[in-house]
């Protein structure tokens, strides 16, 4: 699938929801919730406030839909969204707050970046996974929001330079500085599993 | 240090498999729009008018602000001279008044949609001296006259008609004859 032809798609659901129709919308939340609570829920560790998150992103987006005009992808737009009201919803939470994890899909078994880590020679190959998790989710709450946004974005979600800096609405080099931060900060925090 | 860090991306990686229950996503759009038909019968009238009013201002477009100013400018300009033509037989040289000189000498009246035959009772009448309160904005040289919405009475004007009917002084009519 080239890259014109899912923005095409969505140029004309977002028309067709502009014009009144809520099926089209609809298929936008289908579309998008996934990747959508994939953000918010590794920015905030918390199952139950990645659902509230994702109720307001996506009625946010709604009531902001007649302005968009697409100078942006969708994509683009309704990411944007969601990460300035997950950073504004964990300035607002501060440090008092308890994790709720979502399990870990089976199929992490299959793939090949854990059969990397937990063969013989890596220095993970004795942790729990559960352990694994908890300690990994701990080291990014003590990042900055900035820095775990794009350590979410990037590391997890997969996205490219540019297109992290399109949603942040930053250039580049900025993103390609607070990776660089971000990784060394979650180093230091993980020393014990050297 | 490049191991390190590809380590950490590795790990974070798998930070992906971190799923929601099955069914959460199907069950999310339910929620989301029961959530949106709440929200809707929860907010005040006055909030719903307002929000269409402002989605309504958002879709226009500069060319169609420009018409409507355009079309309010010359309904207001029509308004402006359509009044100017209706009041305009109550004022002064309005062709609507016919004054009557303290003389007795009835001149001309600037009608300007006179018929013949009245035209031609009206140069009968102004054979007779002309005053200079005679109204007749179309005699030039005639010194102002001096309006008058209501019929002058002196002493000199007591034998005379008052009132012109059809032309003609109302007194001069013959009485019914049976």
């Amino acid at each position: 699938m080239t890259e014109e032809a899912p923005l095409t798609d969505d140029a004309r659901l977002v028309a067709r929801a502009q014009a009144g129709d809520p099926s089209a919308y609809d298929e936008l939340v289908i579309k998008y919730s996934p990747r959508l609570y994939g953000l918010l829920y590794h920015m905030t560790s918390n199952h139950e406030d990645t659902n509230d998150l994702l109720q307001e992103v996506f009625a946010k987006a709604y009531r902001s839909l007649s302005g968009f005009r697409g100078k942006s992808s969708f994509y683009t737009w309704v990411h944007s969204i969601a990460v300035n009201m997950a950073i504004n919803f964990l300035k607002k939470r501060g440090k008092r707050f308890h994790m709720s994890l979502d399990d870990v899909d089976s199929n992490v078994q299959n793939d090949k970046d854990f059969i990397e880590l937990t063969a013989n020679s890596t220095p993970v190959r004795e942790a729990d996974l559960s352990e694994l998790q908890q300690r990994l989710n701990e080291a990014m709450q003590k990042l900055s929001h900035d820095h775990r946004a794009v350590v979410t974005m990037f590391d997890i979600q997969g996205m490219p330079h540019a297109e992290i800096a399109a949603i942040l609405g930053v250039s580049e080099g900025t993103v390609r500085s607070r990776l660089f931060y971000a990784h060394r900060q979650l180093q230091n925090y993980l020393e014990e599993f050297r | 240090m490049r191991d390190e860090d590809d380590q950490i991306s590795k790990l974070l990686r798998l930070k992906r498999y971190e799923q929601p229950r099955p069914g959460y996503f199907e069950d999310f759009l339910k929620e989301f729009q029961n959530r949106q038909r709440a929200e809707l019968l929860k907010r005040p009238l006055w909030r719903v008018m307002l929000d269409r009013v402002s989605a309504f201002r958002e879709q226009l477009t500069a060319s169609q602000l420009s018409y409507g100013a355009a079309s309010v400018a010359v309904l207001m300009i029509a308004t402006v001279f359509t009044v100017d033509m209706l009041r305009a037989p109550l004022e002064p040289g309005g062709p609507a008044l016919a004054a009557v000189s303290p003389s007795g000498g009835f001149g001309p009246t600037p009608f300007s949609g006179t018929s013949g035959a009245m035209h031609s009772s009206f140069n009968r009448l102004a054979s007779a001296p002309v005053s200079q309160s005679v109204l007749s904005l179309e005699e030039p040289g005639l010194q102002e006259p001096q309006l008058s919405l209501r019929p002058r009475v002196d002493s000199a004007s007591l034998h005379q008609p008052r009132y012109i009917l059809d032309s003609r002084p109302a007194s001069y009519d013959a009485p019914f004859d049976f």
